[in-house]
């Protein structure tokens, strides 16, 4: 049961992270492999603002997703606008904003190592929050676990709600389909994208914050190993599909932790992923494609 | 009072020429039909017009505004909806929402709503499949849908491309009969088609495009008997007939 409170946490981490990653690759075509590293940038400005001024706890959350939000948007108005424009057709684009964002991702990486001297792990200063263990017989479950569940499975709500029933959302969901006629209903593709970057951006933040808080400390390469985490949960669920991640998210936690159970832990990534590579055999579109669920 | 007015329009594609140097003008209340064989750059003047494809030269004015070179989003907020070739419905989405989304520049939830029960009784079944996918509609019903969502935009001038493409004759029909209903609500239509008899049964005034050029231009009877038209669209047993007839 213990272990059941654990993985239904690191899932819900893993789902705010890979939700932002579907929602831009599933609508917008992007797959931005810099989503790890603003995760990542998240939890610098965590480290630096409680380090420096000593901010609450809510306030670091909303700047961690406000900081992320911008920067996605930043590189999405920087880059990937620019590589839309200049592609013959949307494999180019594609690809092109493969090798782009893995470009911004080293930037990225490189600056926050400086900023955090040197590959060090880092995290929020111990006072900015304080965890609180509640005991159920012998099972623990703390305040932190709490709020990362209840805001893991709010939000995948909160999302799936507001792409079926939003103007923004359906309008997410034709331009997903068919961007150019999109455009002749009056939307304009530059703002809607931006929208969706900016909210893909903020729950990676909000994923980064609670992750550092949740470990105490998190080091500058945690990205990556969540990139490949999420890439996973997301094939796995159905490219685009919120539902899907949601599954996906909670399928690799608890794999994860049942190996760690039995085994010595040296082997947790390579039966975890083994178990995705065996799902996708038998259902390759994922467990819920898109177009069956949520972006009907 | 206000019509869309293109001067010297041209539409290159690299080397391809697909629109040479067209003027035309079209008001509120009336149909324009551009006639023209498959090839003859009808879709390049329609995308021209909305900002799909760049202009090589040219101007294309709408009232008092030029909105050559405009993105196709400002040009549909301007109130000019492009009805594409093969309806281009968002398949996945429901009837409503497609309709929905052709409302997206009219925010009113209340508009929307009163709009959307005039655009049913119009085209009475899409009120039956509202909740179904787009993409599971037969042609014509995907091609009602395709002006329902023009219409939900409140356009002043609708452009329609080809809108009898792979439709059977008796639906033929019964969209022309929509189109020339849709002229009467005051809203202005260019129509390209390939299909010169069903445009003739609604158009007000006719344009031959031919090779990117237009080549004639008059009223329906005019160009009707015109032995270029007869040949070029109703075939060669058309011209033998009209001359036989005293
Ligand atoms: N995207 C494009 N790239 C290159 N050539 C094109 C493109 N679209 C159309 N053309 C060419 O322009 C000419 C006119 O095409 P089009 O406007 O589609 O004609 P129509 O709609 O009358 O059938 C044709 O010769 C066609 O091959
Ligand atoms: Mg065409």
């Amino acid at each position: 049961m213990q272990q059941v409170i654990n993985a239904l946490t690191l899932g819900s981490i893993y789902l705010l992270f890979s939700l932002g990653l579907t929602l831009a690759w599933g609508t917008l075509k992007v797959l931005n492999l810099a989503h790890g590293a603003v995760f990542v940038f998240a939890s610098l400005i965590g480290f630096l603002v409680t380090h420096k001024f000593g901010l609450s706890f809510p306030l670091v959350v909303g700047l961690g997703m406000l900081g992320a939000g911008l920067l996605t948007l930043l590189i999405d108005a920087i880059v990937f606008k620019r590589i839309r424009q200049i592609s013959r057709d949307e494999r180019q684009a594609e690809l092109l904003m493969l090798a782009a964002s893995l470009g911004v991702a080293a930037i990225l990486a490189s600056v926050t190592r400086n900023l955090t001297l040197e590959s060090h792990n880092f995290g929020l200063t111990p006072q900015t929050f304080t965890t609180i263990p509640y005991f159920f017989g012998p099972i623990r479950v703390t305040n932190m676990q709490f709020m990362i569940v209840f805001l893991g499975v709010g939000l995948v709500v909160a999302l799936a709600l507001w792409i079926r029933y939003s103007r923004a959302g359906r309008a997410l969901r034709a331009l997903a389909y068919d961007p150019a006629t999109c455009g002749l209903m009056g939307v304009n593709p530059t703002s809607l994208s931006a929208i969706a970057m900016f909210i893909a951006g903020a729950m990676a933040g909000l994923a980064g914050i609670l992750l550092t808080v949740y470990l105490g400390a998190i080091g500058p390469e945690a990205g990556d190993s969540l990139m490949l985490k999420a890439f996973s949960i997301i094939v796995l669920g159905g490219v685009g599909s919120v539902w899907g991640a949601l599954v996906g998210a909670m399928f690799l936690a608890a794999a994860e932790s049942i190996v760690l159970n039995f085994t010595a832990g040296g082997y947790v990534d390579a039966i975890a992923f083994g178990m995705i590579i065996l799902v996708l055999l038998i259902r390759p579109r994922g467990i819920i494609p898109a177009e069956k669920a949520d972006r009907v | 009072m206000s019509a869309l007015v293109l001067s010297k329009v041209t539409v290159r594609y690299g080397g391809i020429v697909a629109v040479r140097n067209v003027d035309l003008e079209v008001g509120d209340n009336e149909i324009l039909a551009v006639l023209g064989a498959n090839g003859a750059g009808k879709s390049s003047l329609l995308k021209g017009v909305v900002g799909l494809a760049k202009l090589g030269s040219g101007t294309v004015k709408w009232g008092d505004h030029d909105i050559t070179g405009s993105a196709p989003y400002q040009i549909a907020r301007r109130g000019i909806v492009l009805v594409p070739e093969g309806r281009r419905v968002f398949a996945p989405l429901t009837v409503e929402e497609n309709l929905l989304i052709g409302a997206y520049t009219q925010k009113s939830k209340t508009w929307q709503k009163s709009r959307i029960s005039h655009v049913f009784s119009m085209f009475p079944v899409l009120a039956e499949r509202r909740a179904k996918s787009a993409g599971l509609l037969s042609g014509g019903e995907q091609q009602m849908l395709a002006f329902g969502r023009a219409l939900m935009a409140n356009p002043k001038l609708i452009l329609m491309d080809e809108p009898s493409m792979g439709l059977a004759p008796v639906i033929i029909d019964s969209i022309m009969q929509s189109v020339a209903a849709i002229a009467k609500e005051g809203i202005g239509v260019l129509m390209v088609e390939q299909n010169a008899a069903a445009a003739l049964e609604v158009a007000h005034r006719v344009v031959i495009l031919d090779r990117g050029e237009i080549i004639l231009r008059g009223s329906v009877d005019e160009v009707r008997s015109h032995p270029l038209v007869l040949e070029a669209f109703l075939g060669k047993a058309a011209v033998d007939r009209e001359k036989h007839i005293p």
